[in-house]
């Protein structure tokens, strides 16, 4: 999605560019990583190998195995470098380095270019960009940058930071790995299960910042959505039959095949119950259920994103707003609840209840949630409540919450939604 | 004899001449008067990781686990008969012209290899393929919750001790104990009380030799004081 592709490409060279970017880029990263441990090299080499390829292979034909020749091309970038870096004292580590690297190379080509050849590279990467050692928006600016190709520029733009600080968050973060002796390396054991938690809180905070921006216009930036998913998917590919991730990858299908219709021409944000179902992603429903289906057989315990994505499920499977089944999804979240104790999950709980069992059994969920004072100046639990008293006909008190949810709100397509609501509120 | 932490705090953002900082003649004199035993600087603040263990999970957050105008740049371990002798060898440090030397004095009930041979492995460089970390313990605050029994000192030194893990390391007297020192305009200045007057004093620490990070946090997270306060691990530096 990236990358300067020059103008007037050939369409195959385009396309397999584009194949080769998505497909390879992590893989790379990941690959010079290991054998160079130096990630600002890795970067700048995978990138200058795919500059390389969008000036040739136009030209010259696309090669018969992209990835074999992105190796070889990224490879001798970081031996060029590595050469002219190199200082008479470093010279053995130099070619200890240059071997691991040679045979990087051999081994790609010898094989068939496709997954097979090293197969845990990528997952090093991402353990080691989701560190809890470095922080959050770090670990998710290092995950786009060394395993999707993101641009720094276009990681700035995704987060509304500017191109500088995106840069110095970076550096940061690889110097921190550099310098604190964050291993590159799979936690095995105990610390498996603790890291993995911690790698999809990455992916899912990836993911519903691309669905759900929490500040600015947009109402869905598909290219971090897109990018969560492929990663997720890539994760669910080297831990394969983990319940979790599998149910993490559930969960971001099932949402993300709603895109269509969750906003109107306007960039409006359409609530659930009133989205134009047609326009759902049928087809990837069906391919995020298949998943879910997947996970559950082996999900015993379920974990949190597992059961977020059965929840999921129940929306994306009725025909029409009408048919959902609330009183599955209000136990799934009591099972959330417990599993995954939050204010936010009480608050869904609360909707559902409320659905289930009427709003007074929702409003009384909500005023223990106000009492406690966890989400106080939160405007989703004034929304919450305001849809709660508008469908108990209580239209006086949900004006009242509808205005103080607007007075809390940043992100301007919720602003709109929670404007229309007041508006369409029946007046006496 | 009783020994004495120097705790060296540099202001990242006052100026000085790098000439002026070298801290190797004061190192040398302490040496030659056979007072000092070992010590390092420590690489910044921003290559720290805070380890806290909260109903059995293991929290991992970035940074120091307090924020001070001064932060911990390095520390010395010295031998002194007396704090008024400790506060005289502090005076000499040139950090104290553009940052301050706390001076804590250590109990030396932690059964650690410290007879001079222990620090004589303190002095030396880390093994090959291996890294050296400083563990600072945050005292703890007032509402403690205590440690459950089988993350106590001793289960963590019968663990740690035997595989030459843990270098050096001492708990150190009350902050409330210390002394403070600062040069400022050719005018030494020794507050006594703690460096600050903060929640989060430094209430011991360990010197530990590791493969990776990875490995430290593991270590960290079984000590005790990370189960009812914080262990900051910060990578030791090169002058």
């Amino acid at each position: 999605m990236t990358a300067d592709f020059p103008e007037r490409m050939q369409p195959d060279a385009e396309a397999a560019l584009r194949d080769a970017f998505r497909d390879e880029w992590g893989r790379l990263v990941a690959a010079l990583i290991r054998v160079t441990g130096d990630w600002a090299l890795a970067e700048d080499c995978v990138q200058d190998a795919f500059a390389t390829a969008a000036v040739r292979w136009p030209v010259h034909r696309v090669p018969r195995r992209p990835g074999a020749w992105l190796t070889t091309t990224a490879r001798n970038g970081a031996l060029d470098r590595l050469r002219r870096a190199s200082t008479e004292a470093r010279k053995l580590q130099e070619i200890a380095v240059m071997d691991e690297l040679d045979e990087l190379g051999t081994t790609r080509d010898s094989g068939d270019g496709d997954d097979g050849a090293i197969p845990d590279d990528r997952l090093r990467l991402i353990f080691t960009c989701c560190h809890p050692a470095l922080p959050l928006d770090a670990r998710v600016a290092l995950t786009l940058r060394t395993l999707c190709g993101l641009t720094v520029a276009e990681i700035a733009r995704a987060f509304g930071a500017s191109e500088h600080a995106m840069s110095k968050r970076l550096v940061r973060a690889r110097q921190k790995i550099t310098n604190a002796g964050i291993p590159y390396r799979v936690p095995t054991g105990n610390r498996l299960p603790e890291r993995l938690d911690g790698v999809l809180a990455v992916l899912y905070l990836l993911f519903t910042e691309g669905y759900a921006p929490t500040s600015g216009a947009a109402v869905v930036r598909e290219p971090l959505s897109g990018e969560a998913i492929r990663l997720t998917r890539t994760l669910s590919t080297l831990l394969p039959g983990d319940p979790e991730v599998l149910g993490l990858l559930a969960l971001e299908l099932l949402h993300d095949a709603r895109r269509a219709a969750r906003a109107d021409t306007d960039g409006n944000l359409i609530p659930l119950e009133e989205q134009d179902r047609s326009r759902w992603d049928s087809a990837q429903i069906a391919g995020g259920v298949d998943v879910l289906m997947a996970a559950d057989r082996v999900g015993v315990p379920r974990g949190p994103y597992l059961v977020q994505a059965l929840i999921a499920a129940c929306h994306s499977t009725a025909p029409a707003a009408s048919d959902t089944d609330w009183s599955t999804i209000a136990a799934l979240y009591d099972e959330l609840a417990v599993l995954a104790p939050s204010p936010y999950v009480e608050l869904s709980r609360a909707v559902a209840v409320g659905m289930s069992a009427g709003p007074d059994a929702g409003l009384r969920l909500v005023a223990a949630l106000e009492t406690s004072g966890e989400l106080a100046g939160n405007h989703y639990v004034a929304a919450t409540k305001a849809d709660l008293l508008r469908r108990a006909h209580l239209y006086d008190e949900a004006a009242a919450a509808y205005v103080t949810a607007l007075d809390l709100v940043n992100n301007d397509a919720e602003r709109l939604f929670l404007q229309r609501r007041l508006s369409e509120l029946p007046r006496r | 004899m009783p020994k004495f932490l120097l705790v060296i705090r540099v202001d990242p953002h006052m100026e000085h001449a790098p000439d002026d900082a070298d801290p190797t003649p004061w190192w040398e004199g302490a040496n030659r008067a056979g007072q000092w035993l070992c010590g390092n600087p420590l690489q910044g603040t921003e290559t720290a990781t805070t380890v806290r263990v909260r109903d059995g999970r293991t929290l991992v957050t970035d940074g120091p686990f307090a924020e001070y105008k001064e932060h911990i740049g390095g520390f010395d371990l010295i031998d002194a008969p007396d704090l008024a002798t400790a506060i005289e060898r502090a005076k000499g440090h040139p950090v104290t012209r553009f940052g301050s030397v706390e001076v804590r004095e250590v109990w030396e009930d932690w059964p650690l290899p410290d007879d001079d041979s222990g620090f004589a492995v303190a002095r030396e460089e880390a093994k090959a393929g291996l890294r050296r970390y400083l563990f600072v313990h945050a005292e703890p605050a007032s509402e403690v919750s205590a440690p459950p029994p089988e993350h106590g000192m001793e289960g963590w030194f019968g663990e740690f001790l035997p595989k030459g893990v843990l270098v050096v390391g001492h708990r150190l007297h009350p902050s409330s104990a210390a002394a403070t020192v600062r040069t400022r305009d050719g005018e030494t200045l020794v507050t006594h009380g703690p460096y600050a007057e903060l929640q989060e004093q430094v209430a011991g620490y360990d010197l530990v030799e590791v493969a990776d990070l990875d490995e430290a946090l593991d270590i960290a997270a079984k000590h005790p004081t990370s189960w009812f306060s914080a262990i900051e691990i910060r990578p030791v530096g090169t002058l």
